[in-house]
């Protein structure tokens, strides 16, 4: 609606000052007004010098801010989309134009300047609340998009390494790897995959990228590592994909907006037909002062500005309030409308609610042809860029054990298999490595959790992995089952750890990522509201049958840009503060547009029959902005709560 | 009568203005009028000290509604008598005194609201920020023009009390120019000196406030 306010001309979004001063200056202008006109109503004796200096303000402010309104106001009839402003632009130029003419008829005394001037002043109010609030919104998303990934770079020797996607310049080759977001724009140079544009563009399907198709910075490589040229650098990009993400999921109305849209849109026919109806009819009876009063008094009254800002205010102060524990509500109103409905809580096991993984034993099984040192620094080598928990693992675990890393090259994971690459040794002679699990064919007599590390199909050693459960989770199932949600816990593991034996919960191990997503499905049929909290790609499936889902910030990117909450923080005890403040900012938002349609409905035809003069439903309209602003405050108040306070 | 007012507002404001200059001193140093040359810094200094006094004509056309509103229900003399008593309590109680003090020491980055815009708008070098921040340092809590707001709200109505706020505008003018115009005006020493004066003058227009409205009481 509001497009020709300039919102800032460059990456930094901003409020626009030019106008943000104008409004200042008309504002206090306003309130003299106010105030003249009101010692005009009550003293008799006021002299004529008042009216003129109430003309001169109010001509003073439409200069100011008169320009606004009515490019709103012709956007709005250029696209055949009557709303707020074609109502604001009526009332304020019919009040100036009907004073200024009973000024210049002389007999008349009667002028509505405070009215044009306060509608003025309000509307151009909100709608720079309007923005600032949006604005606001939009800052928690680009925050997860200010976070610089580490990303794998090509040197001309065809070595990688781990860089700063900041370093990167024009013309560089990276290794996008499978799971992870593409943080450039760039050109394929290898064989290509499948990628995912399904964030930035809406489209489910996955695109394939062939070699010298261009990748847009955002979309995620889904199949195969991506080799990719950039074309362009990485704060250019990465601002091209925040708007392309910003635009996608402004479409992405909730309920909430879905509903205060359809409702000022009502609103406001009902406000023009009883505002005409009321002029009309006054106008027949003979009473030309009323009439205008009547009509001016139902445009001012019918103002949904309260309603306007009901959502959005409610919304930004409770995603500040998680914001700052670490929680980012990535789809806004909807995370929050869909997480107040949950019944069912379904958490993926591994890299939810368990500890980053750890390893437990290593244990070199054949040193017949290299030496122990050997192997384990072949096994830190292979494992020395990759961002898969077992790697960082592995990493952690050469650190504190002062192993060298080997030289690996043409390093390639092997999605849900493993990893494995190329290894030259003192001789010159390229050896096969690879460090694989038991869903792969050479790894079949594997344990669960348990690697083997391969040197040309011969087994060297092997890695059994560890994965703690988190300190808080246990506490944190009992007390959301206790809260009266059902709880289920989900794994490919085969066993339940006894740690995961509980009556309270149900626990599943043993699924495929196809099969977590059945037990959704059949949940969700059987009535349950399902919020589905995980981490991996394998949970991804599942996430999309869930009704909410919450994504771990170290897990897979394609989660994060899929669900509708994700939490930076690496504890899953943030879910309790998480589901009390989408439950109670529900209830603002409730209670907001519950005010704001009480005084509407009240006032409406209060003010059409005559007994709302505009003076008052001005200040009924302060008043119901003031209140709304005033309750969604409250949800910054709030105290956090969760089980361990 | 009205040029009672206004010559009334003018000498308040003028006798004051020493206060001006210690409390909103800095906010006339920090202007960003320094890059500005001839007649677009003398606008722009203009338009800051205009920017104040529309909101003093403003916070009078709100105190001189109240004070017509208080002379029509018949309480325009008690109304004196209050805020005379009110200002006088305000200097002579220590815990109002220093309540009072303490709002106006809050150093003026931190007082949040208010200040807030301020800081962009010091940055902009253009004549109608400087008078968005002479209409938002006209909002700043001051004491000095609280003790004027009591002053106009007992003029009666609503014309005397905008006149003798606008007069008390432009009486503070001439020494925020100054400060302005050449930093060094009034060594730190000479303000505190005038400073010491204010709570005195204060008390005594409080006790004019408190004697007018028992001799309006004893007219009746």
């Amino acid at each position: 609606m509001a497009h020709r306010l300039q919102v800032g001309d460059d990456d930094q979004f901003h409020l626009p000052e030019g106008l943000l001063i104008r409004w200042v200056i008309a504002a206090v202008l306003g309130m003299l007004l106010l105030f003249l006109s009101l010692t005009l109503h009550i003293d008799e004796s006021t002299p004529d010098l008042f009216i003129w200096l109430s003309l001169g303000i109010n001509t003073l402010m439409l200069l100011l801010l008169g320009k606004e309104v009515f490019w709103v106001t012709y956007d709005e009839w250029k696209t055949k989309s009557f709303s707020l402003g074609t109502l604001i632009f009526i009332g304020v130029f019919s009040s100036y134009g009907l004073s200024v003419s009973n000024i210049l008829k002389g007999a008349d005394n009667t002028t509505y300047f405070e009215t044009s001037g306060m509608i003025l002043v309000f509307y151009i109010g909100s709608l720079l609340i309007d923005i600032y609030l949006k604005n606001k919104i939009g800052t928690y998303s680009k925050k997860w998009e200010a976070y610089v990934p580490n990303v794998i770079a090509k040197t001309s020797d065809g070595a990688y390494s781990r860089i700063s996607a900041e370093a990167l310049k024009v013309g560089d080759m990276i290794k996008s790897e499978v799971e992870k977001v593409i943080p450039v724009d760039g050109i394929v140079e290898n064989q290509g995959g499948f990628v995912s544009e399904a964030h930035l563009t809406g489209e489910p399907t996955p695109v394939l990228k062939k070699t010298r198709d261009k990748v847009k910075a955002g979309s995620i490589a889904l199949d195969e590592d991506i080799e990719i040229k950039l074309s362009s650098s990485y704060a250019r990009s990465s601002l091209s994909s925040y708007f392309r993400q910003f635009e996608w999921e402004k479409k992405q109305l909730s309920s909430y907006e879905d509903i205060a849209n359809r409702a000022a849109s009502i609103l406001l026919a009902t406000v023009l037909v009883l505002a005409m109806l009321s002029l009309g009819f006054f106008l027949w009876s003979g009473d030309t002062g009323t009439a205008i009063n009547n009509f001016l008094a139902v445009l001012i009254i019918g103002c949904p500005c309260a309603f306007a800002i009901a959502t959005p205010a409610a919304i930004w102060i409770s995603h500040k309030a998680l914001h700052d524990e670490g929680v980012l509500l990535r789809t806004g109103s909807k995370a929050i409308e869909r997480l107040s409905e949950v019944t069912h809580m379904i958490f993926d096991k591994t890299g939810t609610i368990t500890a980053p993984a750890n390893i437990h034993s290593v244990e070199v099984v054949d040193s017949t042809l290299l030496d122990d040192q050997k192997i384990k620094e072949l096994l830190v080598g292979l494992e020395s860029v990759d961002e898969h928990p077992i790697a960082k693992a592995v990493r952690k675990y050469g650190v504190k054990y002062e192993i060298k890393p080997q030289q690996i090259t043409e390093i390639r994971k092997k999605k849900g298999l493993g990893i494995e690459g190329s290894w030259l040794d003192e001789k010159g002679k390229e050896h096969r490595v690879a460090l694989l699990n038991r869903a792969h064919p050479m790894g079949k007599e594997l344990e669960e959790n348990v690697f083997a590390l391969f040197l040309d199909g011969r087994i060297m050693l092997k890695i059994r992995i560890h994965h703690p459960l988190q300190t808080e989770a246990k506490d944190l199932l009992e007390y959301v089952a206790g809260q009266g949600y059902e709880v289920s816990v989900i794994s490919g593991d085969p066993a339940a750890q006894d740690e995961m034996k509980n009556q309270n919960w149900t626990y599943i191990g043993n699924l495929s990522p196809d099969e977590k997503a059945d037990y959704v499905q059949q949940k969700k049929e059987s009535g349950d509201n399902i919020l589905f909290v995980g981490d991996g790609l394998n949970d991804l499936m599942a996430m999309t049958k869930a009704d909410c889902t919450i994504a771990m910030f170290e897990g897979s990117d394609k989660n994060k840009v899929e669900a509708d909450i994700v939490f930076y923080n690496p504890n899953i005890k943030y879910l309790q503060f998480t589901v009390q403040k989408a439950k109670s900012t529900k209830k603002i938002i409730q209670q907001n547009f519950f005010w704001a349609l009480i005084y509407n409905s009240i006032g409406l035809p209060l003010a059409a029959t005559g007994f709302l003069s505009p003076l008052i439903s001005i200040g009924a309209m302060i008043l119901s902005s003031i209140f709304v602003t005033a309750n969604s405050l409250r949800l910054k108040n709030a105290k956090k709560n969760t089980y361990d306070q | 009568m009205i040029n009672e007012w206004l010559i009334g507002g003018l000498l308040f404001g003028f006798l004051g203005s020493a206060h001006c200059v210690g409390m909103c001193g800095p906010i006339a140093l920090a202007l960003p009028v320094h890059d500005m040359q001839g007649v677009k810094k003398y606008t722009g200094i203009l338009l800051y000290n205009l920017g104040r006094t529309i909101v003093y004509v403003l916070l009078g056309t709100v105190v001189g509604f109240f004070g017509k509103l208080a002379g029509l229900v018949g309480f325009q003399q008690w109304l004196s008598v209050l805020t005379g008593v009110l200002i006088i309590a305000a200097v002579l109680i220590p815990k109002i005194r220093n309540k009072l003090n303490s709002w106006q020491a809050i150093p003026s980055n931190q007082m949040g609201a208010i200040v807030k815009p301020f800081k962009k708008l010091m940055k902009k070098n253009s004549v109608s920020a400087l008078f968005a921040i002479g209409l938002l340092n006209g909002l700043l809590p001051c004491g000095f023009v609280y003790m004027a707001i009591a002053a106009a709200l007992n003029t009666g109505n609503t014309v005397s009390s905008m006149i003798f706020m606008t007069g008390f505008g432009f009486g503070t003018m001439p020494a925020m120019i100054a400060v302005a115009m050449s930093p060094g005006f009034l060594s730190l020493e000479m303000r505190r000196k005038i400073q010491r004066f204010l709570p005195w003058a204060t008390v005594v227009l409080g006790l004019i406030l408190v004697y007018r409205g028992l001799f309006m009481m004893g007219g009746h």
